[in-house]
C-alpha cells in the first residue's frame, strides 16, 4: 500500500516510516515546513536542520521524500489562533491545533492527491477502523492531542508506534542505523523558542495593553497585572500579591481582570465544551460512566456526558483548574470516544462574553 | 526517469564529457610555467574562444567564473543596478531598483526609460521559470541612449534560440551547465569599455578579473558544450505538443502572450499546488519543477509569477535536445492520471 508518512526529522517519525517500509509498504516521506526556524535546535521541531534530518533518514530508507510548505496554513490555523485565544482570555493548546486540525487535514488531502491510500505519523496512539485508542505506553500517550481527528481521517491513518515504548522506538532506530536515533525530544511549543507566550502575544498585538486589576471574588482590587494573557487558571506564581497563597480563578478578558482566590475555588464538577468530535455514536455514550482528561498527562477523572448539545460533561468528583481553551478528552477505557474544546467549567464564568477560541473547529 | 527539467540543469553533452576526460588525469594549473601548465593554459584559451564564438563576443572579453551567480555578483558589485522583477535571485539580490513586468512577464520599457539614480540595468535573455524572452535589443538601445550599462543574464538561452540580440550589451552572463556543459563553471562576457573591478581578488588569473586557480576540466567541457550549442535553435514542436495536451487537461500557461523559449512551459492547474504536482510526477518517474528550490527543498511561492500577476502555482516543464515525443506523450498520460486527485485543490 502506498502510505505518506509525515517525517518531522525526529526519532519517532523516522522509526514510523522505517517500520512501515519493513512491513513492505511503499512509503513516501513528507516533511511539513511549518514556520521559519527561529533559534531552532534540539528541542524544537520543524527547523531547517530537522528537514535535513528527515531527508537523510528518507535517503537511508531509500524512500521518496518531499518538503511541503505549510507556513501560511500554520500561521493561520495555529499561530494566529494561539494569539486570538490568549487575547480572548483562553489558554490554547497549539499542539492540538497543529496535530489535530492542520496536519491531518492537509496531509490527508495531499496524500490522496499523491495516490496514497493512507497517511502515517509518529504519534504514540493507536487507531483501528476509525477509532482512536491511547498508546500502550501510557507515559508517551499522545491521544489527547489527536482528539479533533475525525473518524473518517482515522480510517486512513496509521500510527506505527502505538504499541511501543520510547526505549523500544530508540532501539529500532539504532537497529536501523537511523541518524535520529539519539535525537532529543521536542517538548515545547515549536514556534515560541523561549517558551514565553506572553511576550509572543504582546509582540503579535502591540496595540493591545492588556494591563488591569487583580481582584478577589468580591471584586476587591488586590493589585495590578501587566497583561491578562500572562495568566492561566490555577496559576500561582507571578501574581506579586501579599498574603495568600493566591491562585488565578478566572481570566476576564473583557475587563482585563484577573480574578484570584484560594485553591478550593479551582475545583469544578462540570464542563461546558464546544467543537465536539464524536468518535463513537453519541447515543451510546450519554449517561454512561466514562473518564475525562482536561490537560495533557492529566489524571483520568470519572465523568458522564450529561448533554450533547450543548456539550456538558459532569465530573463525579471535583477536578482542579478546568481551563478554558484546553481540551477535554473523554475515554472509555483506553479508547478516545469524544474530544472537545473547553469553554468553561459550568459553575464558573466564561472568559469572553460571546465566543470560544476562534480557530477551533 | 523522463527528464523535463533542463532549465534546472541540462544533461552533460557526450562531447563535453569526452573533452574533459583527459584533464582529470593530469596536474594542470594554467598559471604554471612548465609544459603541463602551458598545455592547460592553451586548453583554457581554446575554450575561451569557443565560448566567445557561442555569443559572438571578443575572445579576450570572456572571463571564466564558478558559474552564473558569481558572474552576476561580479557585475553588480560595481555600481547601482536596476533589474527586472522576474530576474534570477542571484540578480535580484543586488538590484537597488526593480523594473516591473507586464502580465506576460515582459519588462516595462517605459518604466525603464524614466528610471533615475542607477548606473546600469540588468535584464535576462529568457526567464528560467516561464521561458519568456525579454526585448534585450530594446533594453540595450535604451541603455545606450541614457548612458546606462546593460547586463544580460543569458543563462537559459544558448542552444535554444538565436543570440543576435546580445550585440551591444556591456556584460553577458553564461552558465555552462544549462547548455550541456559541466556544473561549477560559467562565464562573464565583458565589453571592451566596461571592465568591472574583480569580486574574487587575489592572483592575476583571468587577466586580473577573477582570481583563483582555473577549473581546467570544467572550462574545457564548457568550451566543448559551446561548440555543440553554437547556432543551435531548438524546435518548439515537442513543447507545443506538451503544452496543447496540458491545456486540454485544464492547464493555464504563464507568459503565453509573449515570445518564449521553445523548450519551456510553465502551467498552472486550478488550485493544485505545484510542489504537490511535482511530487506526484516524481512518483510517476517524471522530473519537472515548481518555482525555485530553497535550502530545505521546499518550493516557495514563485516571485516571477507574482510579478506577472499570474494566479496559480506553476509547474515548469523544460525540454531539451534529448527529449522525445514518446516522453511527452507519457508525461501527458501521467498528468491525466494524476490531476483528478487534485480537483479539490
Amino acid at each position: 500500500m502506498r502510505i505518506v508518512c509525515a517525517m518531522s526529522g525526529g526519532v519517532d517519525s523516522s522509526v514510523a516510516a522505517a517500520l512501515l517500509k519493513e512491513e513492505g509498504h511503499e512509503v513516501i516521506g513528507v516533511h511539513m515546513k511549518l514556520h521559519e526556524a527561529e533559534g531552532g535546535g534540539p528541542g524544537h521541531c520543524c527547523g531547517l536542520d530537522d528537514a535535513w534530518d528527515a531527508r537523510r533518514v528518507a535517503d537511508t530508507l531509500e524512500i521518496p521524500f518531499y518538503v511541503m510548505d505549510l507556513r501560511q496554513a500554520f500561521q493561520e490555523a495555529v499561530v494566529d489562533d494561539l494569539v486570538k485565544s490568549y487575547v480572548a482570555g483562553f489558554t490554547p493548546n497549539p499542539c492540538v491545533q497543529c496535530n489535530g486540525v492542520l496536519k491531518f487535514h492537509v496531509l490527508l488531502r495531499r496524500a490522496m492527491a499523491l495516490g496514497a491510500e493512507a497517511i502515517a505519523t509518529g504519534h504514540y496512539a493507536r487507531t483501528e477502523d476509525g477509532r482512536l485508542f491511547a498508546a500502550v505506553d501510557g507515559d508517551k500517550d499522545q491521544s489527547y492531542f489527536l482528539h479533533p481527528v475525525t473518524a473518517e481521517a482515522l480510517r486512513k491513518t496509521r500510527f506505527p508506534l502505538g504499541g511501543f515504548s520510547k526505549p523500544e522506538v530508540r532501539a529500532h532506530a539504532r537497529r536501523l542505523g537511523l541518524i535520529t536515533a539519539e535525537k532529543a525530544e521536542s517538548m515545547e511549543v515549536c514556534f515560541i523558542p523561549d517558551h514565553d507566550h506572553a511576550r509572543f502575544v504582546a509582540e503579535a498585538r502591540p496595540e493591545l495593553d492588556g494591563a488591569g486589576d487583580i481582584v478577589d471574588g468580591e471584586g476587591k482590587v488586590l493589585g495590578r497585572h501587566d497583561g491578562y494573557w500572562r495568566y492561566t487558571l490555577g496559576q500561582r506564581r507571578g501574581l506579586g500579591l501579599a498574603g495568600g497563597p493566591w491562585y488565578v480563578l478566572e481570566v476576564d478578558a473583557a475587563r482585563a481582570r484577573v480574578v484570584v482566590g484560594t485553591e478550593a475555588g479551582l475545583a469544578s464538577t462540570s464542563i461546558l465544551a464546544r467543537g465536539p468530535n464524536w468518535l463513537r455514536p453519541r447515543e451510546s455514550l450519554l449517561g454512561r460512566p466514562l473518564h475525562a482528561r482536561v490537560r495533557h498527562r492529566g489524571a483520568l477523572a470519572p465523568c458522564t456526558i450529561v448533554s450533547a448539545e450543548p456539550l456538558e460533561i459532569a465530573l463525579s468528583a471535583p477536578v482542579r483548574a478546568v481551563t478554558p481553551g484546553q481540551s477535554v478528552v473523554v475515554y472509555d477505557g483506553d479508547e478516545v470516544v469524544l474530544g472537545a474544546f473547553i469553554r468553561r467549567a459550568s459553575d464558573r464564568p466564561a472568559p469572553a462574553a460571546t465566543a470560544g477560541p476562534a480557530g477551533s473547529p | 526517469m523522463i527528464y523535463l527539467d533542463y532549465n534546472a540543469t541540462a544533461p552533460l553533452f557526450a562531447e563535453a564529457r569526452a573533452a574533459m576526460e583527459p584533464w582529470w588525469g593530469v596536474p594542470a594549473n594554467p598559471s604554471a610555467a612548465h609544459r603541463l601548465g602551458r598545455d592547460a593554459a592553451m586548453a583554457v584559451d581554446r575554450a575561451r574562444q569557443q565560448v566567445a564564438d557561442l555569443v559572438g563576443w571578443a575572445r579576450d572579453g570572456v572571463v571564466f567564473t564558478s558559474g552564473a551567480s558569481e558572474s552576476n555578483a561580479t557585475v553588480f558589485s560595481n555600481g547601482r543596478w536596476a533589474a527586472s522583477a522576474v530576474e534570477h535571485p542571484s540578480v535580484r539580490a543586488w538590484a537597488v531598483e526593480v523594473v516591473p513586468v507586464d502580465e506576460h512577464g515582459v519588462i516595462d520599457l517605459a518604466a525603464l526609460a524614466t528610471l533615475e539614480g542607477i548606473d546600469g540595468v540588468s535584464v535576462m535573455f529568457a526567464n528560467n521559470e516561464t521561458g519568456v524572452i525579454q526585448p534585450v535589443a530594446e533594453v540595450i538601445a535604451i541603455g545606450r541612449r541614457r548612458g546606462l550599462r546593460v547586463h544580460v543574464d543569458a543563462s537559459q538561452a544558448p542552444g535554444r534560440v538565436a543570440l543576435d540580440a546580445l550585440a551591444g550589451a556591456d556584460f553577458v552572463t553564461l552558465a555552462s551547465h544549462k547548455l550541456g556543459g559541466p556544473q561549477g563553471v560559467g562565464a562573464l562576457c565583458v565589453a571592451r569599455a566596461s571592465a568591472p573591478a574583480p569580486m574574487v581578488r587575489g592572483a592575476a588569473q583571468e587577466r586580473g578579473w577573477r582570481a583563483g586557480t582555473h577549473n581546467v576540466a570544467g572550462i574545457v567541457g564548457f568550451g566543448a558544450a559551446s561548440v555543440v550549442a553554437r547556432g543551435a535553435c531548438l524546435p518548439a514542436t515537442l513543447r507545443d505538443r506538451l503544452e496543447a495536451g496540458l491545456c486540454a487537461l485544464g492547464g493555464a500557461v504563464a507568459g503565453v502572450g509573449a515570445p518564449r523559449l521553445p523548450n519551456t512551459t510553465c502551467v498552472a492547474f486550478g488550485k493544485a499546488l505545484a510542489p504537490d504536482l511535482v511530487a506526484a510526477l516524481d512518483l510517476a518517474g517524471i522530473a519537472a519543477s515548481a518555482g525555485s528550490a530553497c535550502a530545505s527543498g521546499a518550493a516557495r511561492p514563485s516571485s516571477v509569477l507574482q510579478a506577472m500577476g499570474f494566479l496559480g502555482s506553476g509547474v515548469r516543464f523544460s525540454l531539451g535536445t534529448g527529449t522525445t515525443e514518446a516522453e511527452i506523450d507519457a508525461t501527458l498520460a501521467a498528468m491525466a492520471r494524476i490531476l483528478p486527485g487534485f480537483v479539490d485543490g
